[in-house]
């Protein structure tokens, strides 16, 4: 017997309707959802832009040196490459990505295909002066890539005066949508290129150009890497031409590239983050603790005040005669080694560096006492001079990280050394390069206290964006009441409080032991299964807080869930980071094996 | 330089102006040879001999400026015109322009069928020439 027999008809009819326009709903819904998901890309198209290149060798250059870049970077993509003509530009583009290699002149109706080709869902890579000129070689301004990247120009990096020489280095974002590829605030030297690269002020940054040692410089005039997500269009915009990339010694432009392209494609991008439990970005608090040793005592209150902890980085002649106060110093914060006296190692033969390292552990063993000796794992050279032998020395003593100067690593995050190469990297050395300017700079650039705290609280919104490891580095002697640094200090260690959700601030043992950790988790990515990933943890395991990044294929379109592989695999949480990234946390700790997981969007 | 060597001897077999005489007419036969093979080279071969002269010139050029390090003097390298984001900068302006040739372009074209296929009476020669006549 049917349902209908039983059932008013009226209500049999009215049933079926809702029935079928829930369906007709869910239907829609799902084709919401999958508009909402744009296709993923294929196609790479560069415009070899014929007035570009006609004005180019009627000046007396040629086009092909900045296009000859592209072609070779894209050589491997092979039949989803394709350089295309004016023609083709015209005759209309089937969606993929425009790569705009400073394409310095343009004519109207090439501005007006390429906008279309980005209205219609194109994206679009443009470097340095695209369009700044028009159809015939005159001056246009920057409107075409103000217009389409929604940005401003601020000008050229060297100014008439020369002045803004040395700011030459780009600094990518780490783990970022865009520039996930290098390492975070990686220095890629540009060149003394006649090219000068392009300064913007965009809401939308993957890269800022810095001088050497990172000078804070104002935050509205030192963009490099622009974007733009509009509708269905991504845009990229490299402030720098292709004639920087003879400079890039390390080859890390293509790498940037690479993820530059997966962005513009729309793919969805899963990679091992810097930092535990969803932290963007990390800190090391520490002094080095040699004259005035009782200011540590100050210090260190400053520092418990804001529930925060730090390294007491100890020269070990001095913190003998101050027992109490390193003993007092132990119970909430780090001590760690500043050499016996206050002279550097570099250069110094191996033997007398024994000899005085072998001073530096006895001193501290009559300080800390025999128990507490193993706990101190931490190292800081004294003028920040050490060379290969004195990290293997060090080792052998038990010291398992580095506070280095910010000449031993080119990239902002902890390292592993290279002073005994072949070493495992549970064995090895860890680096944590002090990338920031120290109380000895500030004090050096003869400022006053008030435009010290501007330049502190800059740089630590740089290091943040960045996703940086940050070293806050004072002497003793430079924290006594009323110095600069005692004012300077609370303001920024109160900053590093608000942020304790995204920003982990935590002594250096802690800071290198998680380096080894997360070096124990190696990414698998699955070929062919999009959103799909695996991973292996090597023994011993023990991996706690390990995060992975989740670029999303759109703006907002994050992903919704996760699925293990296997029953019996743990779950990460699944946090939204932004509108273009999403965080996996595994807060529980994993044992060594493998693991494999995929995500719903 | 002792006065014993043979290049001592070869040196001194003439006086400068006659060693300067033969290194001017050896420079004038050179170029009138490579000017007589140039013309009867096709436009590629050009293109190529261009090429590698601009490939021995530019070796040449860097080896220089390294060995000596005339880069000290920041001199900057360009590729695009100078002054090209000056706007008060004056350049020759673009009158005409050939469009660029894609290299790959007949590879991108769809492929398709033999017209013929379908006809009945047609017998395939299975050759290049016929092959490119069908397309």
């Amino acid at each position: 017997m049917g349902v209908n027999y039983l059932l008013p008809h009226g209500f049999s009819q009215c049933l079926w309707r809702t029935v079928l326009t829930s369906l007709l709903c869910l239907m829609n819904l799902a084709n919401a959802a999958q508009a909402a998901t744009p296709k993923t890309l294929e196609s790479v198209y560069l415009y070899s832009s014929p007035i570009t290149s006609a004005f180019f060798s009627a000046n007396g250059t040629s086009y092909d040196g900045l296009k000859q870049r592209w072609r070779e970077y894209f050589r491997p993509y092979g039949k989803s490459f394709r350089e295309i003509s004016r023609a083709n530009l015209m005759a209309g583009l089937k969606p993929g990505i425009l790569v705009l290699g400073s394409a310095a002149l343009l004519d109207e109706q090439e501005r007006k295909a390429i906008e279309l080709f980005a209205n219609s869902g194109g994206s679009i890579l443009m470097t340095w002066g695209t369009g700044v000129r028009n159809g015939r070689g005159q001056w246009a301004g920057y409107g075409f890539i103000e217009g389409l990247l929604q940005m401003k120009v601020k000008g050229q990096l060297l100014s008439e005066d020369k002045s803004e020489r040395t700011t030459r280095f780009l600094n990518p974002f780490g783990d970022g949508p865009l520039t996930w590829a290098v390492p975070a605030g990686q220095r890629i030297f540009l060149g003394e290129v006649a090219e000068t690269p392009i300064r913007v002020e965009s809401a939308n940054l993957a890269a800022r150009y810095f001088s050497w040692e990172r000078y804070p410089a104002p935050k509205n005039g030192n963009g490099a890497i622009a974007f733009l997500e509009k509708g269905t269009s991504r845009r990229v915009y490299f402030g720098f031409s292709e004639s920087s990339w003879e400079y890039d010694e390390r080859i890390e432009i293509p790498n940037l590239i690479d993820s530059v392209m997966a962005w513009l494609k729309h793919e969805t991008s899963i990679y091992k983050a810097a930092w535990p439990s969803g932290a963007t970005s990390a800190q090391l608090v520490e002094m080095d603790a040699e004259e005035k040793y009782s200011n540590a005592l100050d210090f260190s209150r400053e520092l418990s005040a804001n529930n925060l902890r730090g390294t007491f980085y100890s020269l070990t002649s001095v913190s003998r005669q101050y027992r109490s106060a390193v003993e007092k110093l132990s119970e909430s914060h780090e001590i760690g080694y500043h050499g016996e006296v206050h002279v550097g190692f570099k250069g110094k033969t191996l033997e007398a560096q024994e000899k005085r390292l072998n001073v530096m552990v006895t001193e501290m063993r009559d300080t800390v006492g025999t128990r507490a000796l193993p706990t101190v794992t931490g190292f800081r050279a004294p003028t920040e001079s050490w060379d290969p032998n004195t990290e293997k020395i060090l080792r052998k003593l038990g010291v398992r990280h580095n506070v280095t100067g910010p000449s031993a690593s080119e990239g902002r995050l902890p390292f592993f050394s290279e002073s005994e190469p072949g070493l495992k990297t549970e064995d090895v050395m860890v680096g944590l390069p002090r990338t920031q300017m120290d109380d000895l700079n500030y004090l050096g650039l003869r400022l006053s206290a008030a435009k010290v705290s501007e330049l502190t609280l800059l740089d630590f919104d740089y290091l943040h964006e960045t996703g940086a490891l940050g070293v806050w580095s004072v002497h003793s002697q430079n924290y006594e009441p009323g110095d600069l640094m005692t004012k300077v200090t609370p303001p920024y260690l109160r900053m590093l409080q608000q942020h304790h959700d995204d920003i982990w601030t935590a002594p250096g043992r802690e800071i290198a032991d998680w380096w080894r950790v997360r070096d124990r988790v190696v990414y698998r990515p699955v070929k062919g299964v999009d959103a799909s990933f695996a991973f292996d943890v090597r023994a011993p395991g023990n991996v706690k807080g390990i995060t992975f990044i989740v670029t999303h294929p759109a703006m907002d379109v994050a992903p919704k869930a996760i699925t293990a592989a296997e029953k019996n695999l743990p779950l990460p949480e699944l946090k939204r980071l932004d509108a273009y990234r999403s965080v996996l946390i595994f807060r529980q700790e994993l044992k060594a094996g493998n693991y494999a997981y995929s995500l719903d969007f | 330089m002792r006065q014993n060597t043979i290049a001592y001897r070869l040196i001194h077999l003439a006086s400068p102006t006659v060693w300067l005489a033969i290194s001017l007419l050896s420079l004038v036969l050179a170029g009138a040879s490579g000017w007589v093979l140039m013309s009867h080279l096709g436009e590629q071969s050009k293109n190529g001999a261009y090429s590698l002269y601009d490939s021995v010139a530019r070796f040449a050029h860097d080896t220089i400026r390294l060995t000596f390090k005339t880069d000290r003097q920041r001199v900057a390298v360009f590729v695009a015109p100078v002054g090209i984001l000056n706007q008060k900068a004056d350049f020759k302006w673009v009158q005409s322009y050939p469009d660029f040739r894609p290299q790959f372009e007949e590879l991108t074209a769809e492929p398709k069928a033999p017209a013929r296929l379908l006809d009945s009476d047609w017998k395939p020669v299975f050759s290049y020439e016929s092959r490119q006549e069908d397309l």
